[in-house]
């Protein structure tokens, strides 16, 4: 492994002037290293949902510098972003994931098509197969059940082969089983093709699949943790939020 | 109750502003018409008043008013005498005016030709006592009055143009006796205006007025001045009783009302036709209302079941809607009468610009200009709300709330179909009876047409939604292979509400329906004119006057002689036209229908062909020969006796002996050449046949004939190409007017395709927020929201398209009697200049298109802005 897959030097984000002013990173560093799983995980406003906008490009930073690779992120404008985003990085969303008007198959290589690359057709089929979707592909999203639709999202984030896979609570509005299949397909990409993806969550048992744990809050990273199980997870968050 | 409606106005301002817009432009172009034409009005008003205000009593003959300007018959001079002899007559000064002089300037050009108003020949005699003027009309500014043959006077501002000054020597040119020459003694003004309305004035002594004319020893009127101590009223009677039956005496004031009241229905017809697109306009505008309602009711559907929830009754939630969009229509009316001054004075600006000068009082706001712009914005607004408000009142409260998708499609659908073909046919009724039904006393043909059109619009309105999607799907696929990714995507959203966007292209439809009616119409007359010339007209050149004229524009019988002189002629001839009134059998007196009529000579059939002939084409003397339509209305067949009107001589009746139709024919009724210099009172021709020799070209024909009509510059000697292309850009000036009053309707429709795609990015602001984050990059974005705007604004222009050529189609068939012969759909512009592509009705569609991305640049540049994450949080 040649370095990490993105990482954030000093990163400062503020909102807001005067009495509105709020911190939500606070001269913030981390490392996401190549083929590995992060679950990011914190209390509600600590900032990791403002982390991963900010790694991912969709947010500016007030201060300190963004990598993806070796791309600083600062330095690029609208329209460089906007490639980064369709070629480097893959997106599941908690919920409205899929474009209503385009069918699943439509809406996996919508990033491909928006760049006018061609399709890797085995990629494609492989990505489908694992995640069971070869018969719903012609189908709208209204069509399919609310897992159908996060596997659609992640075959999507997949199929362009991205550097890394930004994942915002991608379970968190699915019942336990769909909740299941979807992570256990995201980490088998990480263990099948050396995937780097980063993930959002609040839900311990979500973090358990991850390879590793970063821990924020008020903005900074607080601990870290290797090989994560739901119940040490939990533990540690009780001590973060009391 | 106001408060949330007030608050729901100010959460939506591009509504406000889209809708307020709508109806602005609307009510303007309505109250600017009225406000124009009744300074103009007003204008005129002040101008009789004044210019009876010495005179006590007006002789005139009985003008009736008819569609082709009536006829108004000249009186004998010999009446002025017998006038003066009644007992409280102090004095009678007789005039007499008509046309038939032109005035040339130093190069020899007719001085105010083309569009302009007419010039008038008038007499002006010196008042023959001190404390009388002779016509109250003119003032002489400077100089002496004209006297004798050889004398003349002007108006000033005809004099300026000519650089004429009193002593001058000023060519005219008599359409009676040809060129001459006279000496300007006198200029005159009208209430020390230079001119009034543009018109010119050539002015002589009576006796050389009446012979300019071709009307010796008669007279149009006569001013009377009563003694002293008389009292008017006492002294009408006594002159009415030696008046001829179909003249009359009116009082100063009377008479001023009444050519005051002539001038009122010359102004309708213009006001009724320019405000007819400001009522379109507001038509095409309630679409876009009703469309901004329905997707506002809709987005704020949880909303309003929250106020259900909470306890607001149905009829409450309804009034909410309904006043906001009272509120609506109020900005937008109260803004649009402001409007209508702003337009009002442009129009005052822009007329005397073009060489039109009207008369005119300061602008001039009658009660009932605002009355109806107020009402017609409020009105039209509510309507057009009261179905989304309606819907908005029944609202389910609980799953609106639960923000539940609608019903199924199906039962709709069939419910759409029968609505939607149940109008149709009404529509399509109204429409057919107007135009091919005896609509008797009833309201006039027009109405009818107009009603079935409005009726047909509506259906189309109810129906496009069901074809919305192969419709779309056609256009989208063409966009889309041209423009990938975002040409899908437009496709996509122009289809995920067919109702939007059929609600959206319905206001695009009706405008370019009349676009593509116009385009229709235009290209069919075309075609028809192009047939008739190079088909029926086989004369090698014809001698007409030049430039736009109606018809009857005459010239001295001179210049056909000459012509006939020349060797390189072989044969030609003359034709005359005038209006003559034929009466329909055993009608009313109202049943008698004002005509165009010739005075045809023998050889005529042998330059012009009529496509049906049944007897003779060579009336004799005492014998007529009628178009088929009006030989039908006069309900006569071949030996029938026909009676018709001159202006002249009255009543006559000619033997029917041949009915010949086709537009190339001359006029509609034809009568042997000296009945008609008998019944007209003059010789004067309008167009002259030329053909040539054996082995001289058309073209060599019109060289020597130019030269022998040089002394006349105006008129024009025209070989059938030269006709063609005359008549080409004719049409095409006409096509252009209306379509640049249709402008405004095509703009109001684009607004809402503006609108509908604001309200929809707004809609789909998560959407866009996703499409950024997943790598759509801006400009991808735009397109997307161009295209979609394209694809609607294109789906109304085929639909519009298509009812545009099925009312041309009918209209087409309906005036077959007129001699329109050729149905031609315009695809293709006629030639390559900017007129015959804008007759072109895939330009139309095309131009649509692009109309629907230009207009779109709003709502796509506020989507391509959007900031990825607040866009991806919104709900």
């Amino acid at each position: 492994m040649s370095g990490p897959a993105a990482r954030a030097e000093g990163v400062t984000k503020v909102y807001g002037w005067g009495d509105t002013r709020v911190t939500a990173l606070d001269n913030l560093s981390i490392e996401f290293d190549q083929g590995v799983f992060t679950a990011v995980m914190g209390p509600s406003g600590s900032g990791k949902s403002t982390l991963m906008h900010c790694m991912a490009g969709l947010d500016s930073v007030t201060n300190g510098s963004v990598f993806i690779g070796d791309m600083e992120l600062s330095n690029l404008n609208d329209r460089q972003l906007t490639k980064l985003r369709r070629e480097q990085i893959g997106f599941i969303f908690q919920a409205f994931n899929l474009v209503p008007t385009l069918t699943a198959r439509e809406n996996i290589t919508l990033p491909l098509d928006l760049a006018g690359s061609k399709v890797d057709h085995s990629w494609f089929d492989s990505v489908v197969e694992v995640l069971g979707l070869e018969d719903r592909l012609k189908h709208r999203p209204t069509e399919l059940s609310g897992g159908q639709q996060q596997r659609v999202a992640a075959a999507r984030a997949m199929v362009s082969r991205p550097e890394l896979i930004f994942a915002d609570e991608p379970s968190g509005n699915l019942d336990s089983r769909s909740s299941t299949d979807l992570l256990t397909f995201l980490q088998q990409a990480v263990q099948d093709h050396a995937q780097t993806i980063v993930m959002v969550t609040h839900d311990a048992t979500a973090a358990g699949y991850a390879d590793s744990v970063v821990f924020l809050s008020d903005g900074k990273v607080v601990d870290t943790m290797d090989g994560p199980t739901p119940e040490r997870v939990l533990d540690r968050l009780k001590s973060l939020e009391y | 109750m106001l408060r949330v409606s007030l608050k729901g106005v100010w959460a939506h301002k591009i509504r406000l502003v889209l809708t307020a817009l709508a109806i602005l432009l609307g009510v303007g172009l309505i109250t600017g018409v009225y406000i124009y034409t009744d300074t103009i009005r007003k204008g005129f008003d002040q101008i009789f008043v004044e210019a009876y205000a010495n005179t006590d009593i007006a002789i005139s003959s009985e003008t009736e008013t008819g569609p082709v300007g009536g006829l108004e018959r000249y009186l004998d001079e010999g009446l002025v005498a017998e006038v003066d002899a009644i007992e409280g007559v102090a004095q009678v000064f007789p005039f007499i005016q008509g046309q038939g002089v032109d005035v040339l300037d130093n190069e020899g050009e007719v001085i105010g030709s083309g569009f302009g108003p007419p010039t008038f020949v008038a007499n002006l005699d010196a008042p023959k006592s001190i404390d009388a003027v002779n016509r109250d009309w003119f003032e002489l500014a400077e100089g002496t009055y004209p006297m004798g043959w050889d004398e003349m006077a002007l108006d000033r501002a005809t004099a300026n143009l000519g650089g004429f000054t009193v002593g001058s020597t000023v060519s005219i040119l008599s359409n009676l006796l040809g060129p001459m020459e006279k000496t300007l003694t006198g200029v005159v003004t009208f209430r020390g205006d230079d001119t009034i309305g543009g018109t010119g004035w050539v002015l002589f002594d009576l006796a050389t007025a009446q012979e300019m004319l071709g009307r010796q020893d008669k007279i149009s009127g006569a001013s009377i001045q009563v003694d002293a101590g008389m009292v008017v009223d006492e002294v009408i009677p006594s002159i009415e009783s030696v008046l001829p039956e179909d003249a009359v005496a009116r009082s100063g004031q009377d008479a001023a009302e009444a050519d005051a009241a002539d001038i009122q229905t010359a102004l309708s017809f213009f006001t009724v036709f320019l405000s007819a697109f400001g009522w379109i306009a507001l038509f095409v505008g309630s679409f876009l209302i009703y469309n901004t309602f329905r997707i506002v009711v809709s987005q704020r559907s949880r909303e309003l079941a929250l106020l259900r929830a909470l306890g607001a009754s149905s009829r409450q939630v309804l009034s909410i809607v309904l006043l906001e969009a009272a509120l609506i229509g109020a900005i937008g009316a109260v803004l649009g009468l402001g409007f209508g001054v702003a337009i009002a004075l442009l129009i005052q600006t822009a007329l005397p610009a073009l060489g039109i000068e009207l008369p005119e009082a300061g602008l001039t706001i009658l009660p009932r200009t605002v009355i109806v712009g107020l009402a017609a914005g409020l009105v039209i607004t509510l309507l057009s709300a009261i179905i989304p408000a309606r819907r908005a009142s029944k609202v389910e409260v609980m799953s609106a709330l639960r923000d539940d998708p609608a019903g199924p499609a199906g039962a709709r659908n069939l419910r759409r179909i029968i609505t939607g073909l149940t109008v149709f046919l009404l529509g399509l009724a109204a429409l057919l009876f107007g135009l091919f039904g005896d609509t008797g006393s009833g309201p006039s043909p027009v109405v009818y047409v107009g009603i079935g059109i409005g009726v047909i619009f509506i259906a189309m309105f109810i129906l496009s939604p069901l074809i919305a999607q192969p419709v779309t799907n056609i256009i989208g696929w063409a966009l889309e292979r041209f423009s990938g990714i975002p040409g899908r995507l437009a496709r996509r959203n122009a289809q995920r509400s067919p109702d939007r966007s059929a609600a959206t292209a319905a206001a695009v439809m009706i405008s370019i329906t009349l676009v593509a009616l116009a385009a229709t119409l235009t290209g069919s007359i075309r075609g028809t004119i192009n047939d008739i010339i190079s088909n029926d007209v086989v004369a090698d050149v014809t001698v007409q006057p030049s430039g736009l004229n109606d018809p009857t524009t005459s010239f001295a019988p001179v210049v056909a002689r000459n012509l006939a002189d020349l060797d390189i002629v072989e044969d030609l001839s003359r034709l005359q036209i005038g209006f003559v009134r034929l009466l329909v059998d055993g009608g009313p007196e109202e049943a008698w229908t004002d005509s165009f009529a010739g005075g045809v000579e023998p050889n005529l059939a042998e330059f012009a062909i009529p496509e049906s002939v049944e007897g003779t084409l060579k009336p004799e003397s005492g014998e007529v020969i009628l178009d088929p339509a009006n030989a039908e209305a006069a309900g006569v067949s071949i030996g029938d006796t026909v009676v018709l009107e001159f202006q002249e001589t009255g009543r006559q009746s000619f033997t029917l002996v041949g009915i010949a139709g086709g537009a190339a024919w001359a006029g509609t009724i034809g009568i042997a050449r000296d009945d008609w210099i008998a019944n007209y009172g003059v010789e004067q021709d309008s167009a002259v046949y030329i053909k040539a020799v054996d082995g001289v070209s058309a073209e060599e024909l019109k060289a020597v004939v130019e030269q022998e009509i040089a002394e006349y510059p105006n008129l024009a000697a025209n070989t059938i190409e030269d006709l063609q292309t005359q008549a080409e850009s004719q049409l095409n000036g006409l096509l252009n007017f209306i379509l640049a009053l249709l402008a405004l309707a095509v703009g109001i429709g684009m607004l809402g395709v503006t609108n509908t795609m604001a309200l929809s990015v707004f809609e789909r602001t998560r959407e866009i927020g996703l499409l950024r984050a997943v790598g759509m990059n801006r400009r991808t974005t735009r397109w997307m929201v161009r295209l979609e705007a394209s694809i609607v604004s294109m789906f109304g222009a085929v639909l519009g398209i298509g009812l545009g050529i099925f009312f041309g189609w009918a209209l087409i068939r309906a005036l077959e009697d007129l001699g329109l012969s050729v149905f031609l759909i315009p695809w293709l512009p006629s030639s390559l200049t900017i007129s015959g592509v804008l007759g072109s009705l895939l330009f139309w569609l095309f131009a649509t298109g692009i109309l629907g991305v230009a207009f779109a640049v709003y709502p796509a540049r506020r989507a391509a802005r959007m900031k990825v994450i607040e866009a991806i949080a919104h709900l």
